[in-house]
Formats: structure tokens, C-alpha cells, sequence
């Protein structure tokens, strides 16, 4: 199968780099999936889950936000920040949250209120993802569960 | 010539002094590491987003945004980056330096100043400059809100024409040991490159963007923006800008402790040089003292 070189930056790291088959993303206009040989292609990416397929395997990421770039060389993610979706630690996740929305209810300078806000964003946004996969991959090894 | 007792007093004077610089060493080598991993962290995305943005220029229609022109008319505003405190070597004078050179060959009606740092924002007071916003003491740990509203000034004064330029000077910071001041024009994205003010200046990036040559320009291509270019771009364009004012704050910030590290680094080598001569003096003087006293002794005795 074809594959293009993909690169997941965030603003900590070089999160990604390698060759991939596809790559599904959430743009604030939809849901995309990018294949090999894609059109020159910008578009912003919303908080949301980014799977890729490596060696027909599924890879799952957390993405909070950023810019999509399709080029005929490579696509590029700038996300402002991005986690493997098996490494998101759901009790801090809710934590952060609590955390995140008991600033948001004390204080009304609006600096701290954005970090908190984004604080916030990160954290629903890594619960999300994280329950979607437990109950995604849960589904083929137990059946009869629910 | 001093006394046995003045030398000693000025030895002890070194000693707490060089304790001093010892201090400052470890704390500005623990705030160094820290801000070196920093600024070294945001690095791949900022010099990314350089790239898109050159490319983003390169690749679509000049009429799509309203950066992607050049302003005839408008001032000229530069955001000036420098520490708050001295005692960093000559790192505060080499970026003063640089900007007041570029800027001196503006009238000061014509040039608006933003600073961050508080040795930047006496210089250029004291010059009598238009100071248009301010921020000090972002050293210890600058966030993306801190540039925010820096970049929200540069943004809305290109686009609305009110600037014609704006420049960023700041600390480029290359390692530990090497920073330069430098210069980058944020805006026009694509700058005459021969113009006059360029040519006075050495250090001078002409590239903001990069060099053409490390893009993906081997092939004519335009991109294709969803939803649309005017919902895309703008938010692109201010996320990127906030990122590259963001990165110059933490490689100005990086260099300072680094400096400052340096700096105090070789105070204290001084000192301790300094105590070792002293206490040479010392204790040639003294035994001059006991040689001395030994003779008037014996010559009394005989």
C-alpha cells in the first residue's frame, strides 16, 4: 500500500515522524480522511481525536487544536498539543478538569481564565478520546459486554 | 602602601562578594536549564510554521490576506526583547545596540517602540521614544498569553496600515556559550531585501521566513483552503506570528541566563584569582613584618 510522510509537531515536540497509509483528522469544517498523493491542502483542526493507519493498524492521538498542511512532499499537523491516545492518564485528565473549572469559577482576570479555559479544553478533550478507544477496543474481545 | 590589615580586610570583602557571584551562577544555570529546554522544545514548531507561512505566501494569492501585502504607508513599530536586570556581560548593550542602529535611521515620530524587559524600556524612554505597550519581569517563565498582547498590536497595526514595518529584536539564542542579537522583520512577510536600512545592519536575518530554497518550491502548486481562505488564513497567520514573537521572548530568555550564568561564572574565577594574589601580599608582608621585628630584636641585644 502507498503511504506519504507525516509529521505531527506540537509546541513541546516532534511528537511523530514517519510514513503512514492514512491519516484522519477533524477540521473545523469535518471529518477528513488524507490519503497518499492528497491536493496542496490548509485547513484548522479542532480538538479531537487523530487516528492514523500504520501497517493496516489503527494509531490513536488526543489533538487539541492546530493547523493541517497537505503538500505534495509531506503533511504536517502544528498541533498546540498532542498525546498518544494509550498514554492519556484519565484520573489526572479528570482531575485537571476539576482543577481547570474550579479557577474558572474563582477567578475573572481574563488571562488566567484562558489557560484555564484551554487547561479545561485539554482535559474533555483527553476523556473524550480515551473513553471512546476503551469502548472501541473493548468491543471485538468482549462481546458480550453491554 | 596598605597595612597587613587593609589587605586583609579587602580579602574578606572579596570572598562574600565572590560568594555573591557564586549564588548568582547556580541560580542563573538552574533557570538556564530550564530555559533552554524551553526554548529548544518550541523550536520544531515555530520554525515550522516560518516555513508554512513562507509557503502560504508563495503558493496563494497576494489579495487572500491583507499580510501578504506591503504597506506603503504606516510607521514603523519594533518589539525590543532585553532582560530586566544587568550583570548578563554584554548581552543588554549588543541588543541595544542593534536596535537603536536600525532604528536611528527613522525619525523618532516615525517609530513606535514595544518592549519587553525592563533595561530595554529605560533606554528607550530615556531616548524619548513612543513607548506603545510594555511588559517586565516575564523572565522566570514566559507563556504564550505573555506575548498575546504584543502580537495582537503588531497584527491589527499591519493590517489595519497603520505600520508599515515591524521589526522583533531579540536575543538569538544558538547554544550556551554563543547568543547574537538579531533583528527579523515580522512584517511585510516579504521584505525588499537591498532596501536601505538593511545595509547598516550585520546581524540581520533578511529571511524571516527562511531561505526559499528549504521549502517544498521545486514544485508550483496552490494550496486549497477549507473551509475558505478568509476563515483559514487569519487564524493561521496570527496563530503562527504569536509563535514566532513567543519563540524570540524564550531565546532572548534562554541567552540572558545563559549570559548571566557566564558572567557570574567568571566573576567568581576572578574573585578567587583575586584572593590569591591578595593573600600572597599577605603573607609576604607579614613575614617582612616578623623578619623585621627578628632583626630590631637581635640588633638590640648585641
Amino acid at each position: 500500500m502507498s503511504t506519504f510522510r507525516l509529521k505531527i509537531i506540537t509546541q513541546e515536540e516532534v511528537l511523530l515522524e514517519q510514513e503512514v497509509e492514512s491519516l484522519y483528522v477533524t477540521t473545523i469544517d469535518g471529518d477528513i480522511t488524507v490519503l497518499p498523493h492528497h491536493t496542496p491542502y490548509v485547513s484548522i483542526l479542532k480538538p479531537a481525536e487523530v487516528i492514523i493507519k500504520v501497517g493496516g493498524k489503527e494509531e490513536s492521538f488526543a489533538c487539541t487544536g492546530g493547523i493541517l498542511e497537505v503538500t505534495p512532499e509531506k503533511v504536517v499537523i502544528l498541533a498546540d498539543s498532542a498525546v498518544r491516545t494509550e498514554k492519556i492518564d484519565e484520573e489526572a485528565a479528570l482531575k485537571a478538569k476539576e482543577r481547570a473549572e474550579s479557577v474558572m469559577a474563582e477567578k475573572l482576570e481574563s488571562r488566567e481564565n484562558a489557560e484555564a479555559m484551554l487547561a479545561l479544553e485539554k482535559a474533555l478533550l483527553h476523556l473524550r478520546v480515551a473513553q471512546k478507544r476503551k469502548h472501541r477496543s473493548s468491543l471485538p474481545t468482549n462481546p458480550n459486554q453491554e | 602602601m596598605p597595612s597587613t590589615r587593609d589587605i586583609k580586610r579587602r580579602i574578606k570583602l572579596i570572598k562574600t562578594t565572590s560568594q555573591i557571584t557564586r549564588a548568582m551562577e547556580l541560580v542563573a544555570a538552574t533557570k538556564m536549564k530550564r530555559a533552554e529546554v524551553e526554548a529548544r522544545s518550541t523550536q520544531a514548531y515555530s520554525s515550522r510554521g516560518r516555513k508554512i507561512l513562507r509557503a502560504l505566501m508563495e503558493h496563494s494569492d497576494t489579495e487572500l490576506s491583507p499580510f501578504f501585502k506591503t504597506n506603503e504607508k504606516g510607521k514603523i513599530l519594533a518589539l525590543v526583547i532585553t532582560p530586566d536586570r544587568g550583570l548578563c556581560g554584554a548581552l543588554t548593550g549588543n541588543v541595544l545596540r542593534q536596535a537603536v542602529a536600525l532604528l536611528s535611521k527613522y525619525e523618532k515620530d516615525d517609530v513606535d517602540i514595544m518592549t519587553i524587559g525592563k533595561v530595554g524600556q529605560d533606554t528607550f524612554k530615556r531616548q524619548g521614544y513612543n513607548i506603545i505597550a510594555t511588559a517586565t519581569h516575564l523572565d522566570w517563565k514566559p507563556k504564550i498569553f505573555d506575548i498575546r498582547p504584543f502580537s495582537k498590536i503588531a497584527l491589527d497595526g499591519y493590517s489595519s496600515e497603520k505600520y508599515r514595518r515591524v521589526y522583533l529584536i531579540f536575543t538569538h539564542f544558538i547554544s550556551n556559550s554563543v547568543q547574537h542579537p538579531a533583528i527579523r522583520w515580522l512584517f511585510p512577510f516579504s521584505p525588499d531585501d537591498e532596501s536601505e536600512d538593511m545595509l547598516h545592519v550585520k546581524t540581520l536575518e533578511k529571511y524571516p521566513l527562511g531561505p526559499k530554497e528549504d521549502l517544498h518550491a521545486t514544485e508550483k502548486f496552490e494550496y486549497l483552503f477549507e473551509p475558505s481562505p478568509a476563515k483559514v488564513l487569519p487564524f493561521i497567520i496570527r496563530n503562527l506570528v504569536e509563535m514566532e514573537m513567543y519563540q524570540a521572548l524564550l531565546d532572548s530568555n534562554a541567552g540572558e541566563h545563559s549570559a548571566r550564568m557566564i558572567a557570574m561564572h567568571s566573576a567568581t574565577e576572578n574573585a578567587k584569582e583575586l584572593v590569591g594574589d591578595l593573600s600572597l601580599t599577605f603573607n609576604q608582608m607579614r613575614q617582612e613584618g616578623i623578619t623585621r621585628e627578628l632583626a630590631e630584636i637581635s640588633a638590640s641585644n648585641a
